[in-house]
């Protein structure tokens, strides 16, 4: 398979979660394609289906929940339409996923070599010597000290960053073509986030294997993806390459953003944070027409009766929106 | 775990010290068990004056316990009052064996029972499965056991005439060999395990439903199924593992509520067991027997927690590494 | 730039209040409801019934006509052994067994929440010496130290059996509180009310104990119904509330020797305890998932 190849391809991808107080379009109508080697960054607030859309690639979504429409095709195949049976031989070994919480996503009384272990021999054919061999390898690789000991290590007796290290080495374990990380640096320190960053890149390039970076925090995504989709509400509001997001933002919403990040370079100190105002609405009172135009600087009434399509506004670099921000910005 | 282990013993030597004292406090408000002692025809006072001064009763309050303590843990355990003389140890040793054959056979019932309908009840949470079981649970708990064996007793006992009205031993079986001895005296036990049990399993399967509950919903098991791994494998080697650490606390727990529903069980269905010893004994002021009653109920007690604790670091590795 | 923005969602202005909002979720849960007006119910019958009988506790009837009837309508629950109207008997029995039950509870709760406030909050030597304490009687079984208890200790009114019952319970509150307090004590309430310069004992009593409260009155609960029960076991072995005075349990004492003929006499009490206690557990069960502090967050 050549580089340039479509990996995942995500079409419309709808999942809803039906719950006692109505129903939730948490997913409603996301599409993204991701190639070979290539990092994606999803980025958003909480609570506006970033995970979601990831569990559902997975197929790991439950009750309420339901994944009602689209499809994700992988290496050319629609894994919404595969038995339970076929995702399991993918989950794992051919997607892996991360997750943001090492200390609970990790099980407290098997240890680490253990849980490790039981991802390669569940996907490889490999003898019980030769998995702890390899887990000892991939140990070395995440960058933990004295692997052999640590094999035999639980959960509780390793610090967060070198948790979310064997999540990693876990994950990787079996040469995924895609990995996810589900916001798996928000949980740390600044400082081992910088270095679990540095060891996602590195492993990215060594192994050659996509990633669907998950985040809220943009500074982080700038270090790390090819492409951006700004997320938003359960839809797609901004779609194009990282540069392009970030030195040109299209969307009311991704322009705020941006704007309320604070840069060191920042010139004018004195010059007060812009915030958007307001606050993502809750998704049992979604407002009509665009979810973004309460908040929006640019409304107008168009804006709050109809919901915009996406649209390629310039090449590769989608909106949507019906008043695109028209200026250029210098950023970072 | 070396250290874990060695931790617990060592602390339970206060308890044991502490628990005989407040036991011996008690029962000193009882008044004089010697002058009761000297009242009854069958105790020779030679043997009443011998054990008055290995008790240290001729000795000042303060050094009577350490005395009476040092004689009860060497076995001398005086002489029973109503039980016509004869040695407490002698009475103690003979209905312990039914209180412990018994309640283990009560323990092993609700656990047998209560644990596999608590995890399915968790797992199809919701559905009539659930709802029955949730129902039958509360029963359990709120049924006073007396009266259950009541019920039980005048259903299959008096209508039924399947089963023994109490007792544990039809006359004339104890010559009997030993399989045939084995199966009388599974019919007498029966009934008392059955409502011994009773409470246990409401409360269990409540308490295991929940805890599986809990587990249920932790990332971890998001991960395992993320590796890729069956349902099966998910529920049962990293759930279920998971659950057992406080289900094993639980069952540490349960051990008073056994010994206090021994007492009453065996009064209901008359077994001659500890409990009904400890009646007996207080009914009659038996000091003497009563004071050792209570004092081995009370250390059962305090060693079933011990191996319950030990159980729970086997299980548990954040308590033995940490 | 940033023009005036109107907010168009729909904001909740109203502060619900937390037991505005435990009241809601416990409409939900049918069962609790049901169950408070069945206590409700029984409470009532128990407190007033006895004036509207014809009977009172100890008339006796007829020494051969009316021993051991069946139960009719002349008399709805039967008469025992001695001729005595069960029904009224039975009800006057609920009011002992229930003033049991609360005050018993009561008192262990008014113990519990003081020694386990100020051990929990205070900890240090007071601590320790009180779990020790708590360590210690909670390794002695309860029954029999009930049963010890009452022999031991002179007199036989139902306040004795309140006293005892409540000696035992405090402890258990007390382990509650204490934690709860250990917990709370390095929470951000607590150093924001010594910020603003609270004493400690307005600390205990106004800002922390109201956080400490839910599982206490879920424990007291439940623990009504678990004191009506040990009340019973302890009459019914001779060691709780003394004939003739009528209470759930020791009627049921009696009723061992003529269960052959007189099954009413176990019955009736017996399911008067079941289903009172069952309301109780009911209810407690309830309260517990309408306070679950997971919901509040």
């Amino acid at each position: 398979m050549e580089k340039n190849e479509i990996l995942v391809d995500v079409k419309d991808l709808k999942t809803y979660f039906f719950t006692d107080d109505g129903v939730v379009e948490a997913v409603d109508g996301v599409s993204f394609t991701i190639k070979r080697g290539e990092v994606l960054g999803l980025v958003g607030e909480s609570g506006c289906g970033k995970s979601v859309a990831s569990l559902s690639i997975m197929r790991l979504i439950d009750k309420p929940g339901k994944i009602v429409g689209g499809e994700v095709i992988f290496k050319g195949e629609d894994l919404l339409k595969k038995t339970e049976e076929e995702i399991r031989k993918i989950r794992g070994s051919e997607i892996a996923m991360i997750f943001q919480e090492p200390m609970t996503s990790l099980n407290p009384v098997f240890t680490i070599g253990n849980q490790i272990i039981e991802a390669i021999l569940l996907h490889q054919d490999l003898s019980e010597e030769e998995a702890k061999k390899r887990t000892i390898e991939l140990l070395n690789l995440v960058g933990i000290p004295e692997p052999e000991r640590r094999f035999n290590q639980y959960p509780h007796e390793l610090s967060g960053g070198m948790r979310q290290r064997a999540m990693i080495a876990m994950a990787i374990s079996c040469n995924p073509d895609l990995l996810i990380s589900d916001e798996a640096t928000t949980a740390l320190d600044v400082t081992i986030q910088a270095q679990i960053l540095e060891l996602m890149k590195d492993l990215q390039k060594k192994i050659g294997m996509a990633v669907l970076f998950i985040t809220h925090d943009l500074a982080l995504v700038a270090e790390m993806a090819n492409n951006i989709a700004v997320t938003y509400t359960g839809k797609i509001v901004e779609y194009s390459d990282a540069r392009s997001v970030f030195k040109n933002p299209k969307h009311p919403y991704t322009y705020g953003l941006l704007r309320s990040v604070p840069s060191l370079l920042f010139e004018e100190t004195k010059v007060e944070l812009p915030a958007i105002e307001g606050m993502v609405p809750s998704p049992y009172h979604m407002p009509q027409g665009c979810h973004f135009s309460p908040r929006c600087p640019f409304a107008t009434d168009i804006c709050r009766r109809e919901m915009p399509e996406i649209e390629e506004l310039l090449a590769g670099h989608y909106v949507r929106c019906f008043h695109p921000v028209k200026v250029s910005k210098e950023a970072i | 775990m070396r250290t874990y282990l060695t931790r617990r013993v060592l602390q339970m030597i206060p308890l044991f010290i502490g628990v005989a004292l407040v036991t011996f406090l008690i029962l000193s408000l009882v008044g004089d068990p010697f002058a009761q002692m000297l009242v009854n025809p069958r105790i020779r006072p030679a043997d009443v004056a011998r054990l008055k001064h290995q008790w240290g009763f001729d000795l000042p309050i303060y050094l009577r316990f350490f005395k009476w303590f040092w004689s009860m843990l060497t076995g001398n355990w005086g002489l029973s009052i109503f039980a016509g003389g004869r040695p407490v140890i002698e009475l103690v040793s003979h209905a312990i064996g039914w209180t412990l054959k018994f309640s283990i056979g009560a323990f092993i019932l609700g656990f047998v029972v209560a644990i596999p309908i608590g995890i399915y009840s968790a797992l199809r949470q919701y559905t009539i499965f659930d709802y029955i079981f949730t129902g039958f649970s509360f029963f359990g708990m709120s049924m006073p056991t007396f009266w259950f064996g009541f019920i039980l007793l005048m259903i299959f006992g008096l209508r039924l005439h399947w089963l023994p009205i109490g007792g544990v031993m039809t006359p004339g079986m104890e010559s009997a060999p030993f399989f045939l001895r084995l199966l009388d005296q599974a019919k007498y036990f029966i009934l008392p395990v059955v409502v011994l049990s009773f409470f246990g399993m409401g409360s269990w399967m409540r308490y295991t439903r929940s805890s599986m509950l809990e587990v249920v919903h932790q990332d971890y098991l998001r991960t395992a199924r993320a590796k890729g791994l069956p349902e099966r494998t998910v529920i049962v080697k990293h759930a279920l593992r998971n659950a057992l650490i406080p289900i094993i606390t639980l069952l540490g727990l349960a051990l008073p509520g056994l010994i206090s529903g021994a007492m009453i069980t065996e009064t209901v269905f008359a077994i001659p067991g500890m409990g009904r010893l400890t009646l007996n004994a207080m009914m009659n002021n038996d000091f003497p027997l009563a004071m050792a009653c209570l004092l081995i109920l009370s250390y059962l007690l305090i060693i079933g927690n011990l191996v319950a604790d030990l159980l729970y670091a086997v299980v548990d590795p954040r308590i033995r590494y940490s | 730039m940033a023009e005036e923005l109107i907010y168009k969602n729909e904001v909740s202005t109203r502060v619900e209040g937390y037991w505005y909002l435990v009241g809601k979720h416990l409409k939900k849960h049918k069962l609790a409801i049901f169950s408070i007006v069945l206590l409700s119910v029984i409470i009532l019958l128990c407190v007033v019934g006895p004036y509207f009988t014809r009977y009172t506790m100890n008339e006796m009837g007829n020494a051969t006509t009316d021993v051991l009837q069946v139960p009719s309508l002349k008399h709805l629950f039967g008469t025992d052994e001695l001729g005595r109207d069960v029904f009224t008997r039975v009800l006057l029995g609920g009011r002992i067994s229930l003033l049991v039950g609360f005050s018993s509870v009561f008192s262990a709760l008014l113990v519990g929440i003081i020694v386990g406030a100020y051990a929990g909050y205070y900890g240090g030597i007071l601590d320790t010496v009180l779990m020790r304490f708590t360590d210690i009687m909670f390794s002695i079984p309860v029954l029999p130290l009930l049963v010890v208890l009452s022999s031991v200790i002179p007199g036989a009114g139902v306040w004795k059996i309140v006293l005892i019952i409540a000696l035992f319970g405090w402890m258990t509150d007390a382990r509650i509180i204490r934690g709860m307090f250990l917990s709370l004590r390095e929470s951000e309430y607590s150093e924001a009310a010594k910020a603003i310069g609270a004493s400690n004992t307005r600390i205990i009593w106004r800002h922390l104990l109201p956080n400490a409260l839910a599982p206490i009155i879920v424990s007291a609960t439940l623990g009504v119904g678990g004191n009506i029960i040990y009340e019973a076991a302890l009459s019914y072995l001779g060691f709780g509330v003394m004939p003739p005075t009528p209470s759930w349990g020791n009627i049921l004492q009696n009723a061992q020797y003529a269960m052959a003929i007189a099954p009413w006499l176990v019955w009736t009490p017996g399911l008067a305890i079941l289903i009172t206690v069952i309301a109780f557990n009911f209810l407690g069960d309830g309260l517990r998932d309408a306070m679950d502090p997971r919901l509040y967050r």
